[in-house]
């Protein structure tokens, strides 16, 4: 058990379906109105940054393209959580 | 458990070669795969970016509407494929580091795991599409089914191409055409099968599960 959790890759196995298990609770969650929509956005981004970094083996990749793609995707979370919470009326 | 990570650093930088895995000069970082082929991945990421930011600006001016049709997607369908797209790069990650290894037997199993969950995938999407068209909805149905449609065949066409690399992958580490020192085209196919997995998860966000 501990081999399998001192590995980077396991981990992030067990990080993602985690945080999907999370997203979908919180979608379900009418309570937390517009911040479960704003978390659902954020885990996204978190899981698109690990399957990056430790799928995609990005992580030990020069820090330009590690940058950029990482950079890119973090814009393009924030222009989507920042459409979704500040558009339209309910 | 051997550690793979060091093996995975060993060859050089992505300054002046075709394959970044093959210039010897830096020991400390390495872009995977063939660096040519990022330019590719670079191109279908910003272009599925600009799908995700439209399709969000059409839902601002009819969030009901968004809403109301979203309630007929099976979201428990959608967190499975999900899973099976998680599992299933998970599964690539390993089959290559049992090739760094020189391990062909475990990798091809991991390769055949990986190429089951893409036609798992492929199964329940043509679940949820049959669904969909016996209860009359279709892309003309309004913006949101076009929208639900459109992004995801053109995912799914991705995933079928993914899958046949995979294919094509198993049967070189069959041959054995792969080892530790020539990575570079299997890095690739792995890179594309990861791309992928991370469009899906922001489908799965803004057409599942936002609300």
């Amino acid at each position: 058990m501990k081999s399998v959790i001192s590995n980077q890759q396991n981990r992030a196995l067990i990080f993602l379906l985690s945080a999907t298990a999370i997203s979908y609770l919180i979608s379900h969650d009418a309570s937390i109105g517009i911040w479960a929509g704003i978390g659902t956005l954020a885990i996204s981004f978190v899981k698109v940054r690990l399957v990056i970094l430790d799928f995609m083996e990005l992580r030990h990749a020069p820090i330009q393209w590690r940058i950029g793609f990482e950079g890119g995707f973090f814009v393009v979370s924030a222009i989507l959580i920042a459409v979704y919470a500040f558009g339209g009326v309910r | 458990m051997v550690n793979v990570s060091d093996h995975q650093q060993g060859a050089g930088d992505d300054s002046d070669t075709t394959l970044a895995s093959d210039s010897p000069t830096d020991y400390s970082r390495r872009l995977p795969g063939v660096r040519d082929f990022w330019i590719l991945i670079v191109a279908e990421c910003t272009l599925f970016s600009l799908f995700f930011i439209t399709y969000l600006v059409n839902r601002r001016g009819a969030i009901r509407l968004y809403e109301t049709s979203q309630q007929a997607l099976d979201r428990n369908l959608g967190a499975f494929n999900t899973v099976v797209l998680i599992v299933g790069s998970w599964s690539v990650v390993r089959a290559l580091n049992s090739v760094r290894l020189d391990r062909s037997r475990s990798a091809s199993r991991y390769l055949a795991f990986s190429i089951s969950c893409g036609l798992t995938f492929l199964f329940v999407k043509f679940v949820e599409y049959r669904e969909k068209f016996l209860h009359g909805l279709y892309p003309t149905t309004n913006d949101f089914f076009m929208f639900y449609f459109v992004l995801t065949m053109i995912h799914m066409v991705h995933l079928i191409v993914g899958t046949i690399v995979l294919i094509v992958m198993r049967r070189g580490v069959r041959n054995g055409r792969y080892h530790g020192g020539n990575m570079a085209v299997l890095e690739s196919g792995a890179i594309y099968w990861h791309m992928v997995d991370l469009l899906w998860i922001f489908l799965f966000a803004l057409l599942y599960l936002l609300r």
